[in-house]
């Protein structure tokens, strides 16, 4: 892959980012429409004593900072692996079209089979992010697979995707106007109802994606190598890219699509601890919840009280990045 | 002789040309009232038929979300096109109607202004943000354009009667209020300088929200709500929706707002009470406020309190 080299070492990089997460995790529950100083975050998180500083710790910002930590590590992790299965820095959901896919899934369940169950969101969600993904590579496949050529296709084919949602939220107002999120994607408003939702799913996905990290690393250094090793090739990248797909397709189905995360995080864990997917994955996890948490902190307080949706800041910073790494892949090639 | 009459002639001609409209964007000279207007924005609409002036066409239906003529005024519409949504009318059904002067609001068709223009002269008054100041001084304007001055001076008068009778009721003690429309993905508090919180500032109730950053309205979450705590809310919601504020009324902290501790929480139609903002509204509103107790500071009861969700 791109980054070879370490800037420290791994323990250190995990002691400061695991600091990081629990500091935005904090922060995330303390700033808000009225302050609460961190001291007294701390004590209500473990004594809640029925306050109203209690209660909105409680109800409204802990699940809140729980579905950001979630969907950002899910996100970051997605892109981890995506980057790791198909060798190519640019990939990530939301450029492949995943994010789009699970989008306009969700809607078309929504408006064509309004009785599916709520648990089957995230199924729904995850067999769109799928089909756009194959859509991305099929097209792709004819041409002659090349990352940029993929990130083209994948962002071709999330702008129509996205066309589509956009025409269902317009032609099926009626229908869908109990969808949870804008396609501007945001955590705002999430309940403890939204925790339950994503953790049975996020949880055992983001353990299997540690578990499985091996065989990602031995993909990332070529197909012909990883099969000399003796990996079943096939069955780990179909193992791998339905892992992936379902963490993206699990943060879809609670915040909307949130593109970038995916991409930024994984590049920034390479940097801090080297090419190695035992440590790329969970330090992913860890800077994807990070990244995610403060995003939406900013996303608050920008423009107070108007919450500005956090996929738009997101995709602010990240774009620039894009044009950044594709950059760095052209004056390499 | 001769040159009395053609004295007579500039005279008349003078007089014709005397109909001065002045709106946000300058001021429409006309030499005769206009008689066929679209009106782009409820309140022009109301303000017409109140004038008996019917626009030819209006912004009246239901496309991407917009939700049509308010209640209040559904039987009195008749013989009125409808020219597509407020926030995307039709250019050709409007052209189709060969209007004299389209009314239209500054602020919601900014950008669509020039457009209008080629169709014909565009009068526009800012209708959405406006206070109850601007919305009645709009009604003045609007009797000019259609050669109704009198009436409509008629119609403020009657206005400032029913809001004298409707002021003695309100209870001059009542702490401050919070007025905000709930739709399902947003609670938009009305401050003092919106339509209704001006209208609610005439007749003695404070309103608790001011503007802020220059918006008459702004959205809040249940953490912003708990913050102002108000001891009087009152929320405008759509009896074909199911609004935030009945999953918020889910959440303990709802009971500890001191509104919902006193009884003090009101639910009204919001197409009738924040969509209309003419002299009509401004009547159906009168009526409601007086019945439901809200300007005596009475608890909610009955049709006008807040419909707790059945858990």
């Amino acid at each position: 892959m791109i980054y070879s080299r370490r800037l420290a070492p791994t323990l250190l990089v995990y002691l400061l980012a695991l600091g990081l997460l629990v500091f935005s995790f904090l922060l995330a529950i303390s700033l808000g429409a009225a302050n609460i100083p961190l001291d007294e975050v701390w004590r209500l998180l473990f004594h809640p004593e029925g306050s109203n500083n209690a209660l909105i710790v409680h109800t409204l910002r802990l699940p809140r900072a729980i579905v950001a930590a979630l969907v950002g590590a899910c996100l970051g992790v997605a892109g981890a692996m995506m980057q790791g299965i198909t060798r190519n820095p640019l990939s990530e959901p939301g450029i492949m079209g995943v994010n789009a896919g699970a989008v306009l899934a969700i809607l078309v369940a929504l408006v064509f089979f309004p009785g599916l169950p709520p648990w089957s969101t995230v199924v729904v969600a995850a067999l769109g992010g799928v089909g756009a993904a194959a859509l991305v590579y099929s097209i792709t496949l004819s041409v002659g697979l090349t990352p940029v050529r993929l990130a083209l296709a994948g962002i071709a084919v999330g702008s129509m995707l996205g066309a589509a949602a956009s025409f269902l939220l317009i032609i099926f107002e009626d229908r869908t106007r109990g969808v949870l999120f804008s396609l501007s994607g945001s955590v705002a408003g999430r309940t403890w109802e939204h925790v339950w939702t994503l953790l049975p799913w996020a949880v055992p996905a983001l353990l299997l994606a540690l578990i499985l990290s091996h065989q990602i690393n031995l993909l990332s250094l070529g197909e012909d190598v990883a099969r000399g090793l003796g990996t079943r090739v096939e069955v780990v990248r179909l193992v791998s890219t339905t892992l992936a797909v379902l963490l993206a397709g699990a943060a879809v189905s609670v915040a909307g699509p949130i593109g970038f995360l995916g991409l930024m995080v994984p590049h920034a864990a390479r940097g801090l601890v080297g090419p190695d997917y035992r440590q790329v994955i969970p330090l992913s996890a860890i800077l994807g919840a990070s990244l995610m948490l403060l995003s939406d902190l900013a996303a608050r307080l920008i423009d107070k009280p108007l919450e500005t949706p956090v996929g738009i800041l997101i995709a602010g910073i990240g774009a620039p990045f894009l044009v950044y790494v594709a950059r760095r892949m052209a004056v390499r090639d | 002789m001769i040159s009395r009459l053609l004295a007579l002639l500039v005279l008349s001609g003078l007089a014709l040309a005397q109909i001065q409209v002045s709106h946000d964007l300058g001021t429409l000279s006309l030499e005769t009232p206009v008689k066929r207007v679209v009106a782009l924005e409820y309140s022009f609409l109301d303000t017409l038929i109140a004038l008996g002036v019917p626009p030819v066409g209006a912004a009246i239906g239901t496309q991407g979300g917009d939700r049509g003529v308010p209640p209040y005024l559904r039987n009195r519409v008749v013989g009125v096109t409808s020219v597509g949504s407020r926030a995307v009318p039709s250019l050709e059904a409007i052209l189709a109607l060969q209007p004299q002067v389209i009314i239209a609001d500054t602020f919601v068709h900014k950008d669509l202004i020039p457009q209008l223009q080629r169709i014909a002269p565009v009068v526009a008054f800012s209708s959405r943000r406006g206070s109850f100041d601007d919305l009645n001084k709009q009604v003045l304007e609007i009797g000019r354009l259609v050669g109704r001055e009198a009436q409509a001076q008629k119609l403020l008068q009657d206005q400032e009667r029913l809001l004298l009778k409707a002021r003695a009721f309100t209870n001059p003690k009542a702490p401050p209020l919070l007025l905000a429309v709930a739709t399902p993905g947003s609670f938009t508090v009305h401050s003092s300088e919106s339509f209704i919180g001006s209208l609610l500032e005439r007749l003695g109730r404070k309103s608790l929200a001011k503007p802020q950053n220059n918006q008459t309205q702004y959205q809040v979450g249940l953490e912003g709500l708990v913050a102002l705590n108000p001891a009087t809310l009152v929320v405008f919601t759509a009896p074909d929706e199911t609004p935030i504020v009945r999953s918020w009324a889910r959440n303990p902290l709802w009971s500890r707002l001191e509104a919902a501790r006193q009884g003090r929480v009101y639910e009204f139609d919001r197409d009738n009470w924040t969509r209309g903002r003419g002299p009509l509204a401004t009547r159906f509103i009168l009526a409601e406020l007086i019945d439901s107790g809200l300007l005596a500071d009475k608890p909610a009861s009955g049709a006008y309190s807040f419909k707790i969700p059945t858990p």
